[in-house]
């Protein structure tokens, strides 16, 4: 009762002649074959106008009745799906289309991925379209043929069946890992990738946008909506390319067949052909080709091709089988390098290596087999830099045996080596150098393996970290004055500068409106102004979590100046208000230092300031003749606008000091205060108000 | 009359290297020489990546950090002196025949730059000199020694410190106890620099300066003596993880990895004996120039404190038998 009978035999290659042709002859696990074909069968509401009504789960043997054989032996296999999964599923959309409108089939290569879509769309009643890596990708094609696909259909001829669509390998090409010259196609080819499934999506989502002007519209269907299912096939569902496809999409994991299942049915395969082998050999078979179906297969051929009539044990181990490209989990790396080996045998089939060498009659000692093990997983990760960052992140975290010093130093040994090796392969290109790499990962897994399974973390926060203070140290550097600049390098001010600086940019001043600070505190305030604007800092308004707003400084070199731990008594704060002031200082003394550039380009400007003698207003000069001889006492004037022109304040006392020269008598005429009476105008009071003072 | 072959000034941080510099050129060349601007050089490597360096210039000079291009510093050089170079000036009878390139750090320079260099010292020498300046001969090549005429900028002495910060404070209207300032000089590890900045950070945290007021000193010092005397109270794999983070911190605050390295020699070496602190020294030498040869500078350091952990628990455990008969 086998599934093959000895007349179907023919030429080529087995894995054609021998693959399923019925939905009962499929190997894959029942659980996916069955999901697979209740998502399609939804489509039937909407591609052939009938009603699908599925049966309870548990009538499983009805399922398959529109076949006329009902095949007993497969009910062992029990569903594995869950049923909350089927329920979401079986809903329609207002279409009477399925809710997701694409399936997508993943799992490793050989698992029969491709031949489960084709079966389970020929068997309900679909005429297969297929569309993989072999075609051409670029986005105009592809739009074209998802159109003609979905859309069409033949009138002429004998299959008069309405299409599906599969697309295989949608992941893309195959990746090569740590090769530089690879990166620029890889990157062309993830972004047509990308442009394709963007097609894709969009073709999906044309029906939901015209939902509502649909349900006005009554039954026509719209043009461009898409009424035909779609199936895709990957083998890493994880490409960032798909990430959106991932979402909208009916996702079905192959599980790898058992080896069981596999080898009884390569023994039906065998007798067929007759050709001589017995269940272990099968198994080991299975077992090497980690149960890739076509590898098997073909396997097989092979041997039976090279005259033999037996499948012996011997032969299969013999067999180099082509160690499959995987892209194996960086985790997974670091979870072996760290994990002693759980069962020998499991080993053997791994390393390659390994096995010549038993071939050969040499004895082969369990080191080896873990250093051959390691060594190939490395080498077929690639990837080295990331892969060492998260084994030095780890290392320590393991169980040591003795104290553990001295394997610890025998490691950073091997680390120093590596980092050597990696700077050098950096600074000339010498990438020969990298080969020796995977060794240290080797090294690091004899010194460090332990049973128990390890618990792996990864951050990547350190580097960025670093360049965040970088940042920061660049852009106080960037607008610094230049004469500062010229005594200052990154590294005095990081050791040196900084630290004390910070300190100085807390000066002990009273919590008091300015204008009351002593002509000692003015004097600092002055200075500290000046150092601020020196090195390009200031403090800037910020509102924080709580909603209150916080003076933080700009650029925030505290991050770069303080520890986590408070070191011996927490850091004073300077408060709001005295941050407040010296930030409103800044920032009126650069609009200063700007105005005062662009007043030397005022030649007039320029001479009034040289000969350092004040322009006298016109109406001034009416009145200043009796008391323009006067001196007037040395004290700051206060006019009772002073409120409005504090920043004034500031700036007349600072030239008081610096020009000693004799000021009018506060009478009339200094005090940029004056009474003048116009007949009919109210606005008797006026007082000069420079631009530059509102500053 | 105002010539000068290539220069090379070395000494330690806070010395007067720079101060020196720019008296000489103000010498040389008068007071235009204080009109700095920064400008932005673009240069590009073998490799076709693009690199911007910030230069420091005058009319008469410029001024050049090539180690900010990291492993691509021989390009910056090669290209800088060389663009600098082939301009001529215009009226030699008036001006100075030739510009003076200032590179700084050069001891952070990459072998091959240094070797970069030294031809194009000797081909230019007509329209320019070079002032290379750097904490440490060692790290330059002799080649390049032999090519300058070498400056050794020795480190203030306390008393010359101590001078020095009496003036400033009294230029300052600040009265200075001998008291305060002697121990700032001391704190400041004759580094003339930092001794300032402690004397205007006391004035700041105290106006009226005091004899026995503290000084402060930075975060990172404090933070990195702390390390030292955990390394030291603890010899395990748990600890040298904690270790670890505390060295990230620090290379994420930009500390270098030397001044780490040094850092926590000065600190270890208090608890070592004798022999101990021979090796100790040869460990750390040893270490420090591992990490110039390296990239991951943690890797380097963590390393160093692995080795002394073992050594250091060694004598110990040695020091225990011993006791025991």
């Amino acid at each position: 009762e086998g599934v093959y009978s000895s007349e179907e035999s023919m030429d080529g290659l087995w894995v054609n002649k021998f693959a399923p042709s019925r939905y009962t002859h499929l190997l894959s696990d029942e659980g996916v074959n069955r999901s697979l074909l209740r998502w399609l069968k939804l489509w039937d509401k909407v591609v052939f106008g009938r009603d699908f009504h599925p049966k309870k789960p548990t009538e499983q043997k009805s399922f398959n009745k529109d076949k006329q054989k009902t095949s007993e032996h497969f009910n062992k296999f029990k569903k594995t799906e869950t049923t909350t999964e089927e329920e979401d599923v079986r809903e329609l959309d207002s279409t009477n289309r399925p809710k997701l409108k694409t399936a997508l089939l993943c799992g490793p290569p050989g698992l029969g991925k491709t031949t489960l879509a084709h079966i389970i769309a020929k068997h309900a009643g679909y005429h297969v379209v297929e569309m993989n890596a072999s075609d051409d990708r670029s986005a105009e094609t592809f739009q074209h043929k998802l159109e003609q696909t979905t859309q069409m259909k033949s009138v002429l001829g004998s299959d008069q069946r309405p299409n599906c669509l599969i697309i295989d390998e949608i992941d893309g090409a195959p990746k090569v890992w740590g090769r530089k010259e690879s990166y620029a196609a890889k990157l062309n080819g993830n972004f047509t990738l990308q442009a394709a499934i963007n097609i894709l999506l969009n073709t999906l989502n044309k029906g939901k946008g015209n939902e509502k002007k649909k349900a006005r519209k009554s039954k026509k269907t719209a043009t461009g909506v898409l009424m035909r299912p779609i199936i895709c096939i990957c083998n890493d569902l994880y490409v960032p390319a798909l990430r959106l496809l991932r979402q909208q999409s009916y996702i079905l994991h192959f599980p790898p067949t058992t080896s069981a299942r596999l080898a009884s049915r390569l023994g039906q395969m065998c007798r067929v052909q007759s050709l001589d082998c017995d269940l272990s050999s099968l198994l080991a078979l299975c077992d090497k080709s980690g149960n890739d179906i076509r590898t098997c297969i073909n396997t097989l051929q092979f041997i039976q091709s090279t005259g033999t009539t037996r499948v012996q044990m011997a032969t299969v181990k013999s067999l180099n089988i082509g160690q499959k490209d995987q892209h194996k989990s960086i985790f997974h790396v670091w979870n072996e390098i760290f994990q002693l080996p759980k069962n020998q045998r499991k080993m053997d089939k791994d390393s390659q290596t390994v096995q010549q060498q038993m071939l050969e009659g040499q004895k082969v000692s369990q080191f080896s087999t873990r250093f051959y093990h390691i060594l190939n997983l490395v080498l077929s990760g690639g990837e080295y830099e990331k892969t060492l960052q998260g084994v030095y992140d780890n290392f320590l975290l393991m169980k040591f045996k003795n104290s553990g010093m001295t394997a610890i130093n025998k490691s950073f040994e091997w680390l120093l080596l590596a980092d050597r090796i990696n700077r050098h392969v950096m600074s000339i290109q010498e990438w020969v150098l990298h080969r020796y790499t995977p060794y240290i990962f080797v090294m690091f897994h004899l010194l460090f393996a332990c049973i128990t399974p390890p618990k792996i973390s990864f951050s990547q926060t350190e580097s960025e970290k670093t360049q965040k203070s970088g940042n920061l140290l660049e852009s106080m550097f960037l607008d610094m004055a230049p004469s500062t600049r010229c005594f200052t390098s990154q590294s005095t001010a990081v050791l040196d500068l900084l630290p004390h600086l910070l300190a100085i940019m807390m000066p002990n001043f009273r919590p008091v409106n300015m204008l009351l600070y002593s002509s000692n505190e003015k004097l600092q305030l002055r200075d500290l102004v000046q150092s601020l604007l020196a090195y390009n800092l200031t403090y800037r308004q910020e509102r924080n979590e709580d909603g209150q707003y916080i003076y933080v400084m700009e650029p925030n070199l505290t991050e770069v100046c303080h520890f986590v731990e408070p070191l011996e008594g927490a850091k004073k704060q300077l408060p709001y208000a005295i941050k407040q002031i010296i930030a409103k200082e800044v920032e009126t003394e650069r609009m200063r230092r700007s105005e005062r550039i662009l007043m030397k380009h005022d030649t007039t400007e320029k001479q009034a300031e040289s000969s350092n003698k004040p322009v006298v207003p016109n109406h001034m000069q009416r009145l200043s003749h009796n008391i323009s001889n006067s001196v007037a006492p040395e004290k700051p004037v206060v006019n009772f606008f002073s409120r409005f022109t504090k920043v004034k304040k500031v700036r007349e006392n600072t030239k008081q000091s610096a020009n000693k020269e004799p000021i009018i008598d506060p009478g009339i005429g200094c005090s940029q205060l004056w009474y003048k009476y116009n007949e009919g105008v109210s606005n008797a009071v006026r007082c000069t108000v420079y631009i530059k003072d509102l500053l | 009359m105002g010539d000068f072959p290539h220069l090379l000034f070395y000494g330690p941080s806070g010395a007067g290297k720079k101060t020196r510099i720019m008296c000489l050129l103000r010498e040389v060349y008068g007071p235009g020489i204080e009109k700095l601007r920064i400008e932005k050089h673009n240069f590009v490597t073998p490799s076709k990546k693009k690199l911007e360096i910030a230069t420091l210039s005058s009319n008469y000079h410029i001024e050049v950090t090539p180690s900010d291009a990291g492993l691509h510093d021989r390009v910056v050089v090669q290209e800088l002196i060389k663009t600098v170079a082939q301009s001529q000036q215009l009226e030699s009878k008036t001006q100075k025949r030739f510009k003076v390139i200032v590179l700084t750090e050069v001891d952070r320079l990459t072998k091959d730059a240094q070797h970069a260099l030294r031809r194009t010292m000797e081909k230019y020498m007509a329209t320019c000199r070079l002032i290379l300046y750097c904490n440490s001969s060692s790290k330059v090549i002799p080649a390049i020694q032999s090519r300058c005429l070498a400056v050794r900028v020795a480190a203030p002495s306390v008393d010359d410190i101590t001078k020095i910060l009496t003036t400033v404070t009294k230029k300052e209207g600040l009265s200075l106890s001998p008291e305060l300032a002697k121990r700032i000089a001391m704190k400041s590890k004759r580094n003339l620099r930092r001794a300032l900045l402690m004397c205007e950070t006391c004035r700041v945290q105290q106006s009226s300066l005091s004899a026995d007021q503290p000084i402060m000193e930075p975060d990172w010092e404090l933070y990195l003596r702390e390390t030292a005397n955990m390394i030291v109270s603890e010899q395990s794999p748990r600890r040298l993880l904690d270790i670890r983070h505390r060295i990230y911190e620090l290379l994420t605050k930009c500390i270098p990895t030397d001044a780490i390295m040094r850092g926590l020699y000065k600190e270890l070496v208090h608890n070592c004996d004798g022999a101990l602190k021979t090796e100790l020294s040869q460990l750390a030498a040893d270490y420090e120039h591992k990490s110039h040869l390296g990239q991951k500078q943690i890797y380097h350091l963590e390393a160093f404190v692995a080795k002394f952990m073992m050594i250091y628990k060694q004598f110990i455990e040695e020091g225990l038998d011993e006791m025991m008969f």
